[in-house]
């Protein structure tokens, strides 16, 4: 039986079964054999979290290990805040409805910037204090990973670790440490410096941070004696293609955003498209086995009885195999009544025989994403995709029965100019001139071509890290400067907020210095700030303002080559003098070949012992 | 192509599951167990399920039914057996057959209604609530007016009955297609009228009946 209190909340907030747990594929042990409770945190809502890989990933890893029980935590929505505030009810995690602050580990995942104060309101939920130096030996040890952690500086006075890389070795290892430090009885001070040694974990309280006059970076350096490493480099797992993919899901029963079977076929990304940060910080790419992954994906189908299975990735189109894969998986899922999602296909190698792979079961719109709108633009930032095949791919689609085109634009890009604004209103328009003109298009039936424009935010280990970002003030001239440009009714434009886009360059380039702000626009009432209707721009300025710091110097500012980063002391692989050169060559609009064409010694290679890249195999060619 | 009519129950965590999403955790444990299913032919199939009568969310249930079509052979045991491998926690499969009875029969519920705290003073309250003459509450009727419904006429059967820990109370009231009334609805008007504290009730559905008060199946 809940307690009354649990009870009394989940009578008053809309969808209660997001704070219920027990869904299948949930994972339930005795407390009382456990060495290691973990509780993985998602630090936004159940919806969003569930529809994470990663999260899967780690469950099913950590709970396949007899000693150890992890169990999941999200952000509860607004009523639901408000009711436990109320209530004096603490955070919990769903399956055994023990308060956080009772877990051994509590483990955030770090996957978008203005998520940061979601974690501040979680921790203050479960009665843990935000700073690592507040929190005694009677506290969990709160920990993160994710893609956000490559830049963990805003973060590090919050955590006691960080992970970077892949954690399906490194979290486990983890873990392993806490338990040997329980039965051993040390204190928490020395085993931070065990973490310290495991590959990938930053222990931020080991470090000092020097600052120059300008507030830029001086030097980062472990404490003398601390034994942590200088220089903290990813984690890698040493072979993926056979690395075991979960074949259960923990599936929810109030609609997560994604809510189907996912097998991730592949890993990392060879396209070096310059303004992406997960095609740098997964490098090198790595391809799954195709039978591995056809049995998995069948596997994961029948344990869950999810009606359709998505081949995740950054590019799955660049894997070797899709073809007989495709192939694979056709002879059982029509069978089953299981439809096959391809969400990331690019525009170049979208064929015939895919879309017929595809759409046998059931027919889902089409995405593709040029990103810029003139070739010159697509140069710059290296998404080797041209205006004839993107032509060829949404003729073939046309001709297929497709109506609906949906494209992906940014906008603030370097080196961008009006004209390039122009260029997207004349690709959407090109597209939907093609679809009038085109003999196979579905009968009676208009077209429709939706625009995304999303603003651009230079992020850390791409080669447009030094890039400053557009002022919200030029980033809102341009929005309305494409509005103008677009004639036709058959395209649809929206654009993302500059102000969200603005606060989440400062945190993406951010130092330590941004903790305490982070902590004042909390209390003074911000998070869920990539919530639209809960962003609260003017206060999260004052809270910067009353910190004395300014947003544009981390936002607005190129950053010198030669300049010390906030992230300069992580190693994700790829070297600088690479992400310089990079940057140079946008300049000049030279592309670089992908990396399973021609491989252009980003350094990748050496997270795995250094020589012929794995991402680099003439074979694969296609 | 034989009707089957799955009886189930719905508890603890799954009283918060709500119509629409338990229509498609059985869906998926339909498939997750291999029941051959009937899918509804057209553009989108999917599997053909009728739930006789929604549940509330919040309450429990010992007597939930839903029906699925399929031409296969069919064998109950088999049915109950690997549906239970594959349901959540808190929905159990306790009876499988052939459906007997077409859910417009369908006209009482029974509820076992659970009140937790001092069992003279809620007996009191409740026998205060039974001499009423009347008692209006108003329902939101389909197109979105308020009608006056008189607790009172509907009270089928009551019977409560103190125990260590407050009071239970065997309650049926009109269900199905021609009038239904929730038993919130009364939770409530004790709530208003007489401070009973709702966070100290829960509501377990026990049977439905036809107008004979035959149970369902």
């Amino acid at each position: 039986m809940m307690e009354k209190k649990l009870r009394q909340a989940l009578s008053a907030v809309q969808k209660p079964g997001r704070y219920t747990g027990g869904e299948p594929g949930s994972v339930y042990k005795d407390p009382a054999l456990m060495d290691c409770r973990f509780a993985f945190c998602f630090p936004d809502t159940y919806e969003v979290g569930m529809s994470f890989l990663g999260m899967k990933v780690l469950y099913e890893v950590l709970n396949a290990r007899e000693n150890i029980w992890c169990e999941r935590a999200f952000m509860p929505w607004v009523d639901m805040l408000d009711e436990m505030k109320k209530l004096d009810l603490p955070l919990y995690a769903l399956e055994s409805k023990t308060p956080l602050n009772q877990f051994d580990i509590v483990g955030f995942t770090l996957q978008y910037e203005l998520s940061y104060t979601n974690i501040l309101a979680m921790l203050e939920l479960s009665g843990i204090p935000f700073y690592s130096k507040d929190r005694g030996e009677e506290m969990p040890l709160i920990v993160a990973g994710g893609p956000c952690t490559c830049n963990a500086e805003p973060l590090a006075d919050f955590f006691d670790a960080m992970m970077l890389g892949e954690g399906e070795e490194q979290l486990p290892a983890l873990c392993d440490e806490v338990i040997k430090a329980k039965k051993e009885g040390i204190p928490k001070e020395e085993l931070l410096r065990r973490l310290a040694k495991i590959k990938g974990v930053y222990v931020p309280s080991l470090y000092l941070v020097a600052y120059n006059p300008d507030g830029t970076i001086k030097c980062v350096t472990p404490k003398p004696d601390s034994g942590a490493p200088e220089l903290i480099e990813k984690a890698i797992l040493p072979n993926f293609r056979h690395t075991p993919l979960p074949t259960n899901f923990t599936v929810p029963m109030v609609g997560a955003v994604h809510d189907r079977a996912m097998v991730e076929v592949l890993r990392g990304c060879v396209r070096g498209c310059r303004f992406c940060q997960a095609g740098f910080i997964y490098r090198p790419m790595r391809e799954r086995d195709a039978d591995l992954l056809d049995s998995s994906a069948r596997d994961l189908c029948r344990n869950t009885g999810y009606e359709e299975v998505s081949l995740t990735s950054l590019s799955t189109s660049d894997h070797s195999q899709l073809e007989p894969l495709l192939d694979k998986l056709l002879t059982w899922t029509e069978g089953k009544h299981v439809n096959i999602a391809l969400p990331s296909l690019r525009i170049d190698n979208f064929s015939e025989s895919l879309i017929e792979k595809t759409t046998r079961v059931r027919k889902s719109g089409l995405t593709f994403a040029p990103e810029a709108g003139t070739q010159r633009l697509r140069d710059v930032i290296n998404k080797n995709v041209t205006m004839e095949e993107i032509e060829r791919s949404c003729t073939l689609a046309f001709s297929k029965g497709y109506t609906s085109v949906k494209l992906y634009f940014m906008m603030g890009l370097p080196t961008e100019t009006l004209e390039d604004i122009a260029g997207i209103a004349e690709t959407a328009q090109r597209v939907v001139d093609l679809y009038y003109q085109n003999p196979g298009k579905a009968k009676g039936r208009g077209v429709s071509v939706s625009i995304s424009v999303s603003c651009f935010v230079p992020k850390p280990f791409t080669p447009f890290q030094f890039a400053a970002q557009d002022t919200m003030e030029q980033l809102r001239e341009k929005q309305q400067y494409l509005l103008s440009c677009v004639k036709s009714k058959k395209i649809s434009v929206s654009y993302h907020d500059a102000k969200i886009s603005f606060l989440e360059a400062v945190f993406a380039k951010g130092n330590r210095r941004l903790s305490k702000v982070l902590v004042k626009a909390y209390e003074r009432g911000c998070y869920f700030d990539g919530w639209g209707e809960h962003f609260k721009f003017n206060t999260w300025c004052e809270a910067f303002r009353d910190c004395g710091i300014d947003m544009a110097f981390f936002a607005n500012r190129p950053i010198p080559f030669d300049e010390i980063t906030p992230w300069e002391h992580f190693g994700y692989g790829v070297t600088k003098d690479f992400l310089i050169e990079e940057y140079n060559r946008a300049v000049e609009a030279t592309t670089t070949m992908p990396c399973n064409k021609k491989c252009s010694g980003c350094g990748a290679n050496n997270l795995m012992g250094g020589g012929k890249c794995v991402a680099f195999d003439q074979s694969r060619v296609h | 192509m034989h009707l089957i009519r799955v009886g189930f129950t719905k508890e603890q965590e799954a009283c918060y599951i709500s119509h629409l999403d338990l229509q498609r955790v059985i869906q998926r444990a339909l498939k997750k167990a291999e029941i051959p299913t009937w899918y509804t032919q057209g553009f989108n199939p999917h599997v053909y399920l009728t739930f006789a009568l929604p549940l509330s969310l919040g309450q429990s249930s010992t007597c939930e039914t839903f029906d699925y079509k399929t031409e296969a052979e069919f064998d109950s045991e088999t049915v109950y057996y690997k549906l239970n491998e594959a349901l959540p926690r808190g929905i159990r499969v306790y009876d499988v057959h052939p459906a007997v009875m077409d859910p417009n029969v369908i006209t009482y519920a029974r509820y076992l209604v659970r009140f937790t705290g001092d069992s003279a003073e809620i007996t009191q309250k409740l026998e205060a609530f039974r001499a009423l003459s009347e008692a209006i509450v108003y329902k939101k009727t389909k197109k979105g007016t308020q009608k006056p419904v008189d607790l009172m006429e509907h009270l089928v059967k009551w019977s409560a009955e103190p125990t260590e820990e407050g009071v239970l109370l065997d309650l049926t009231l009109p269900a199905g297609n021609q009038f239904s009334l929730n038993p919130d609805f009364i939770i409530a008007y004790l709530a208003e009228n007489y401070g009973i504290d709702p966070f100290e009730v829960s509501i377990c559905r026990t049977a439905v009946y036809n107008a004979e008060f035959e149970n369902f199946v």
